[in-house]
């Protein structure tokens, strides 16, 4: 079942307007200039991790540009995020160390779970549909599209916003400021049953699977269009056709966001064709969306 | 679209009361309960330590017949539960048919239970432990060991982790995606998790009493339970026995507080309603069901307050089977380990009673019924889980006609 990706929205310390590969290095001490604090008034956000933060300035962005206010019972949220619940974790468990049970505080706690993020926003945004947090390493998107996809087949939801962020932490950007993994930020993805004005592509198909060679060739076999292939190791795919290559350099973040932010300059025509997208992570998951620039 | 019919046809179990599902389900029939102290425990707790529920005496024995790793981690949990189920549904052999199955699980944070260790390192070291820590690293372990190479998805959901991967998994075979989906949930007790909690003010000073008047909190638990979930037409083919059919489920958010469920369960209501709704069934229709029912204050009101939105003057009657009060509140697998036991009872037609509940809470809006479960035909049964963040998942199992 075909649907559509309707906006992206991206944010991080610095700003997101060029095809960056490599992301954004996050230097020490970092502020978030343009954190739009509009959505962030209120108490008890001392506690909430920096991720959560990001995601919530996104969250906010994509239901106010798109008008879905109005529609958020019918909107899901999906997280994919990977380990961005460990700093709250590590900080909780450093505290217990430092201080003792008894004066470790129990507000750090909700932080210290994974699935407390799309809890967080939901609660913040008001959002009862369908939340969930799922991961399969980098794939971790394609398999909340083809979860998406499953919901709206049920008629669950109408919206769905896929999140994901990277952001390591304080305590390890302090020993690893020259690390690949000290990126940060956050992106959201509108999922739309409808084609608007705005779609940026129309997701025909999604499934993610373990990584083998066979299985691999079999899926690029494509009569037509693009395969956009997202992967940090070299893979010698010969005798296949339009083949394009990304690296990520992010252990969490696939190229997939940037991607689809940067769809004009990828694929400027827009013959009607099918194109792949496929993702192969380090810890033996690959993933394949195909999918097409819609019509005007 | 063509819709497939989903049903149950393999289940895999490690609890603390026995790594096998027919002994589980004897041990729970017959009210048993095995609390302990916690072992090795190093802080110091205000009060002393509670009683926690760790997995039974037999999971070294088990690990050896099965050929896993005698570990005390959620690759080892979950590897002998899924070989268990793997093995009930007649799949051992069925080596293609595994390599296109797709592999759910439910967890928390076991998987990160060891953080102090990074305290101790940095740079390159502290990278690569990071590495070690992501749940997918865990995931793509279980998925090599049992050779299965379609999709493997963790939920990182915490308490309604199982139901999520059984509701997601039905999806799949629902729309036609897939043939067989092995899922399931697991968690391990560790000091962490047990601090958490204990912070939390959670942890009850006695054992776990669900829907009681005393209530005082949970009881740790821990396991893994796994179930394979099978397109009907498959199954019939493969000429393998049916013990249920899943019918209806229904995944929502309370959006009300990270930690507290919203007592006056609204949308908990508007779950349960959902799950009914896909399933096609009217309450009435429903022969008992398996709570969430931690023992804690605001979740067993939250989901007293659900049961007789829906339910109304029938609440009074229909067997609330609430088995954390034996097993313990496993956390992520806890569901899971319910949909294991809703599927059992179907079965045999048994329900396991719950222990520990002697008086019904007056902030109840009704008395439930939570010992009196003879002469009962079991036909479907409502199974309801919530987790931190307000994660609300509801599923309906049904007897396979």
């Amino acid at each position: 079942m075909g649907y559509y990706i309707n906006d992206i929205v991206t944010f991080s310390n610095k700003g997101f307007e060029k095809i960056d590969f490599n992301f954004i290095e996050s230097p020490e001490n970092a502020e978030i200039t343009d954190y739009n604090s509009r959505h962030l008034q209120g108490k008890g956000l001392r506690f909430v991790p920096r991720t959560i933060r990001m995601l919530h300035n996104v969250v906010g962005e994509i239901l106010e540009k798109n008008g879905l206010n109005a529609e958020k019972n019918m909107t899901g949220i999906y997280n994919t995020n990977d380990i961005c619940a460990l700093e709250p974790s590590i900080d909780f468990d450093l505290e217990v160390e430092n201080y003792g049970v008894k004066l470790a505080n129990p507000m750090k706690i909700p932080y210290t779970l994974n699935g407390s993020t799309a809890g967080w926003l939901a609660i913040r945004s008001r959002m009862n549909n369908v939340n969930l947090s799922v991961n399969s390493g980098r794939c971790s998107i394609l398999a909340a599209f083809n979860l998406t996809s499953l919901d709206f087949m049920d008629k669950e939801t109408s919206h769905a916003i896929i999140l994901c962020a990277h952001y390591m932490g304080e305590r390890y950007k302090k020993y690893n400021q020259d690390s690949t993994f000290n990126k940060e930020i956050a992106v959201g993805m509108l999922a739309s049953e409808k084609k608007t004005d705005t779609s940026i592509i129309e997701v025909l198909e999604c499934r993610t699977m373990s990584y083998n060679k066979k299985k691999l060739e079999e899926i690029v076999d494509l009569q037509t269009g693009y395969t956009f292939i997202d992967t940090d190791f070299y893979i010698n795919l010969q005798n296949h056709g339009q083949l394009q290559f990304f690296q990520s350099t992010s252990p969490q973040l696939s190229c997939l966001p940037f991607f689809i932010n940067n769809m004009d300059l990828f694929l400027p025509e827009n013959k009607g064709q099918e194109h792949q997208y496929i993702i192969i992570d380090k810890k033996g998951f690959m993933g394949y969306m195909k999918f097409k620039r819609p019509q005007p | 679209m063509n819709k497939h019919r989903v049903v149950i046809t393999g289940l895999g179990v490690v609890s603390p009361l026995g790594c096998n599902v027919e002994e589980m389900f004897s041990n729970l029939l017959q009210g048993k309960s095995l609390f302990q102290k916690p072992q090795n425990f190093l802080r110091e707790y205000e009060g002393g330590l509670q009683l926690v529920s760790p997995v039974s005496d037999d999971y070294e024995e088990r690990c050896r017949e099965y050929e896993v790793p005698i570990e005390h981690s959620i690759s080892s949990y979950s590897l002998l539960a899924c070989k268990q189920a793997i093995e009930s549904a007649g799949l051992k052999n069925e080596k293609e048919m595994l390599q296109h199955a797709d592999l759910h699980i439910g967890t928390s944070e076991s998987y990160c239970f060891d953080n102090i260790d990074y305290f101790k390192c940095s740079g390159k070291e502290a990278e690569d432990y990071l590495k070690g820590r992501y749940p997918a690293e865990t995931l793509s372990l279980i998925a090599s060991e049992l050779n299965i190479q379609g999709e493997a998805l963790v939920f990182p959901i915490a308490c309604s982790g199982g139901n999520v991967s059984i509701s997601t998994g039905a999806k799949k075979i629902k729309y036609g995606q897939k043939d067989i989906c092995i899922v399931g949930s697991v968690d391990c007790i560790s000091e962490k998790t047990y601090t958490t909690f204990h912070c939390l003010g959670a942890l009850s000073a006695s054992s776990c009493k669900p829907f009681d008047k005393k209530r005082d909190g949970i009881t740790v638990g821990e396991g893994a339970g796994f179930l394979v979930l099978e397109n009907l037409e498959h199954a019939i083919q493969r000429g393998i026995p049916i013990l249920a059919e899943v019918v209806g489920y229904n995944i929502s958010c309370d959006a009300h507080h990270l930690t507290t469920p919203d007592i006056n369960g609204i949308i908990a209501t508007k779950s349960i309603r959902k799950a009914l709704e896909m399933a096609e069934i009217k309450p009435e229709q429903i022969s008992y069901i398996s709570p969430h029912g931690t023992g804690t204050y605001s979740n067993d009101l939250q989901e007293a307050n659900a049961i007789f939105r829906i339910f109304e003057e029938q609440s009074e009657d229909i067997p609330v089977s609430g088995i954390k009060s034996m097993l313990g509140h496993c956390m992520s697998a806890a569901s899971s380990i319910e949909a294991i036991v809703a599927t059992l009872s179907i079965r045999e037609n048994a329900i396991p009673e719950t222990i520990n509940t002697y008086q019904s809470d007056d902030a109840f809006p009704c008395k439930l019924n939570t010992a009196n479960f003879s002469d009962r035909q079991i036909s479907a049964i409502l199974s309801n889980s919530f987790a931190f963040g307000g994660n609300i998942c509801s599923i309906v199992l049904a007897k396979y006609q």
